[in-house]
């Protein structure tokens, strides 16, 4: 299973509502495929970390692959 | 020599020591912001023995404030201190022997030589993204470390910058995000636990860059308090980044600024984006709808919160009536449309 965890205000706005969850890892499948998934756009997104580096929207997944999201976090 | 007995707990660290400690008093650093992140890095730097510190900020304390920013109290939002002289006053109280320079006005890309140029390092504790990009160009241009700090809901991130020596903050985000676009802690929230321990992290940095620069953080810290989540996650060095990489250092142009114009003739202040931006009033007016009155239009949106009316376009623009100055103005943008 591929661990998925959305921070900040991702969670709300997503259509599981969830911070946290886990996603069947399926040939192909991107980080992008799992926004979209989520009902987030790319844009919303502003940090994709995947074990533990910085990583890229369209990155490939894989099992066992730890997913951390984080759209602009911009307060002070 | 100034005596340092005060310090003898922190100095009794081994990654400090004395050592580490008079290179605290020697420095000069500057914190951009001192609303929640610059209260926890202002109160830990002063009490902690940093020699000089520039205190930026542009606003005056709020009721609704003070669940976070605690440098600030009751007393402060009646009598209307703006942040940076009450903060100066709280500091000074707790530690008087660093030097406070407490200024009452914004930094942008024509002010920030003035504020910056005789700093040793640079602490970001601002609320808005615009900032971030012209104090990144600033310090890269120059030279100059600098700590980054943001916070929302949850959550928070924390970078440091050192030219040179690892990724610049454009090498992690390569454009602002679209004024308007972001949530800010006045539409979703933030809570102070959070604050404070970015606040916490951005403090050790800058004492770190002074007193030991080689155990600086060297990726970006990302945190959530209610998940009890810290990671750091390594970013690379763009070599193609228009700042570090390029040295094009486009924040601190004309034409990447925001315009604030009072409106001759009305009670409204203007405010104009840079660049063509293009912002969805829709999904503007979902983020608001819990904190303003809104109402969405044709071809604008207007909201109400905090007796500011906004009137905001498509392009980003917006009329602000209800602000008593350009720099209340701005900072109510920040907050409630993002920037």
């Amino acid at each position: 299973m591929i661990e998925v965890r959305l921070f900040a205000t991702l969670a709300p706005r997503s259509r599981q509502g969830k911070r946290r969850f886990e996603v069947e890892p399926a040939p192909g499948l991107t980080v992008r495929d799992v926004v979209h998934r989520e009902g987030l756009a790319p844009a919303d997104i502003q940090i994709v970390m995947r074990n533990g580096s910085h990583a890229k929207m369209d990155s490939e997944l894989e099992d066992g692959d730890r997913i951390g999201l984080f759209p602009p976090v911009g307060g002070g | 020599m100034t005596d340092l007995s005060r310090y003898r707990r922190q100095m009794l660290y081994p990654g400090l020591g004395e050592a580490g400690q008079e290179k605290l008093a020697l420095a000069r650093v500057g914190l951009i912001g001192c609303g929640a992140l610059g209260s926890f890095v202002a109160a830990e730097l002063a009490r902690g023995g940093v020699g000089f510190l520039r205190l930026v900020d542009r606003d005056f304390p709020e009721l609704s404030n003070l669940h976070r920013q605690i440098l600030y109290d009751e007393q402060d939002v009646s009598a209307r201190t703006p942040k940076a002289v009450a903060a100066a006053q709280k500091l000074r109280a707790a530690n008087h022997e660093v030097e406070i320079d407490p200024v009452v006005e914004d930094l942008n890309a024509f002010s920030i030589e003035q504020f910056a140029r005789d700093l040793h390092v640079l602490v970001d504790a601002t609320d808005n993204f615009a900032t971030r990009f012209v104090i990144n160009d600033y310090a890269v241009k120059q030279g100059i470390p600098w700590v980054h700090g943001g916070v929302l809901g949850a959550s928070g991130v924390s970078l440091t910058v050192v030219p040179g020596d690892g990724p610049c903050f454009r090498c992690l985000y390569p454009e602002p995000p679209a004024p308007g676009s972001v949530e800010t802690c006045d539409t979703a929230g933030v809570l102070t636990p959070a604050v404070g321990v970015i606040g916490s992290i951005e403090a050790a940095e800058v004492m770190k860059l002074l007193a030991d620069p080689g155990s600086r953080n060297r990726g970006l810290l990302t945190v959530d308090v209610w998940e009890t989540h810290f990671e750091t996650v390594q970013i690379e060095r763009r070599p193609d980044c228009p700042a570090c990489g390029r040295r094009e250092f486009s924040f601190l142009e004309a034409g990447r600024e925001f315009l604030v114009d009072e409106i001759c003739g009305s009670d409204a202040i203007q405010i104009v984006p840079p660049g063509a931006s293009s912002i969805s009033l829709s999904a503007l007016a979902e983020r608001l709808a819990p904190v303003a009155r809104v109402n969405l239009r044709d071809l604008y949106l207007e909201a109400e919160t905090e007796g500011i009316r906004f009137t905001i376009f498509g392009d980003g623009r917006a009329l602000v009536r209800g602000a008593d100055s350009a720099e209340r103005a701005r900072s109510v943008y920040d907050r409630y449309i993002g920037s």
